[in-house]
């Protein structure tokens, strides 16, 4: 059945330019319906496969709701095209709990470790996720303000302090930072960590060959002079401090 | 709430592209048929896990053209917001459920969904042209069709 139906939404889509097509989405959610869905029991992960062989460039995905998160966004990162965009709905809509800023924040690193979302540092992933149709659909415009609101709020905080962080010792402002850093450039790095391993694989070889052939030269006879180029650099404070008119030809 | 107001408030959030939050259309999934007079009720039965049900028309004769396109509602969006908008339409996947199961003699399945398709591209490509930033298509029986035995069950157990 799902087949027939991405058949024949295709067919429609094939219809379109590539250009068209950037502008055109689909959305998918479990059918909200008087606080109830007609198939969020049905797992996500069968879907998606299929749901991204629509040649779509945009999908609004229910994504607040579910259960098996990890599943879905591991499901999301390997089927996903491309070209394609994924616009995750970040507030569970069939949920009178209104979410605080803190949960929209988990949801979304939450969902950043699976799907590298470089843009999350800029914040601009934020206006993206809360296009999802689903926030607008079926519950009140007064809780969706206030969700709205709160995540406006917390947009600033990844990167900035807040102003109690200004009275707290200079000790633990630091130890914040450091752990921001830290917490940024584990983010930045989710995914790439085979690289990163592999620069500092090369890093130490390339150091133990140099320190290898550095230890061989000194043994030599004439290592003062072999060395000269690489010693000189240390020296060069002392000629600019200590002895400013010494000409360098004459040091040994 | 009227929509004047729901895209007050959704300008308000500071989202850069808003929506009417489909609140002109009698209904996201059936508006382009409202009016239409060869349309018979019980249609497919769509269950929900509380129990309660949606059911749809079904169509009685051909050829079939949409009553309404989704560019109607947003030149009534555009001109209450200088925002951009997002148009919403109904995935013609939906608006094929409407073909009964038993056919309808002189118009073929296969003539009702070329109309389908025509359509459908003109649903989305009329909202491109009014100025749309860009066109969701509502495909939300793509998760129930994954288990549509649950649907034809249903409506099985409707019309005994």
């Amino acid at each position: 059945m799902l087949h027939s139906f991405i058949d024949l939404n295709n067919k429609v889509l094939n219809r379109f330019t590539d250009e068209e097509r950037k502008k055109i989405g689909v959305h998918s959610c479990p059918g909200g319906d008087h606080d109830s869905t007609h198939s969020a029991d049905i797992a996500y992960v069968d879907l998606l496969p299929l749901l991204f062989q629509l040649n779509a460039g945009n999908f609004y995905l229910e994504f607040a709701g579910e259960k098996d998160k990890n599943a879905v966004l591991a499901a999301i990162r390997e089927n996903l095209r491309p070209s394609q965009t994924i616009f995750l709905g970040v507030t569970d809509v069939l949920n009178p709990k209104i979410e605080t800023s803190e949960d929209i924040r988990d949801t979304i690193l939450h969902a950043a470790e699976f799907i590298p979302v470089v843009n999350l540092l800029l914040n601009h992933v934020s206006i993206d996720l809360l296009q999802a149709k689903d926030i607008i659909s079926d519950m009140g415009y007064l809780s969706i303000e206030k969700k709205l609101a709160m995540w406006g709020q917390e947009e600033p905080s990844l990167l900035a302090t807040n102003s109690q962080e200004y009275s707290q010792p200079l000790a633990n402002f630091f130890a914040t930072s450091v752990q921001r850093s830290c917490e940024i450039i584990a983010m930045y790095l989710s995914g790439k960590w085979k690289i990163f391993l592999f620069s500092a694989l090369l890093f130490m070889f390339l150091f133990i060959l140099t320190a290898s052939a550095y230890a061989r030269i000194l043994k030599s006879i004439d290592s003062d002079a072999a060395l000269f180029p690489v010693q000189f650099p240390r020296l060069v404070p002392l000629i600019s401090i200590g002895f400013p008119s010494l000409p360098m030809i004459s040091f040994p | 709430m009227k929509t004047s107001g729901t895209i007050k408030r959704f300008e308000a959030t500071g989202s850069p592209v808003i929506t009417d939050g489909e609140q002109t259309k009698p209904s996201f999934a059936t508006y382009p048929v409202a009016g239409l007079t060869t349309l018979d009720p019980n249609g497919v039965v769509i269950p929900f896990a509380d129990g309660h049900t949606r059911q749809l028309p079904k169509l009685s004769g051909g050829p079939f053209h949409y009553q309404t396109y989704a560019s109607s509602y947003l030149e009534k969006a555009k001109q209450l917001t200088s925002f951009p908008v997002k148009q919403a339409v109904i995935a013609a996947s939906a608006i094929s459920l409407l073909y009964p199961q038993e056919g309808i003699s002189g118009y073929s399945h296969e003539q009702f969904l070329n109309d389908l398709l025509n359509e459908a591209e003109r649903d989305i490509r009329q909202s491109l042209n009014s100025g749309a930033y860009c066109v969701q298509i509502d495909f939300t029986e793509a998760r129930l069709s994954l288990n549509w035995i649950r649907v034809a069950d249903c409506s099985t157990h409707l019309l005994i």
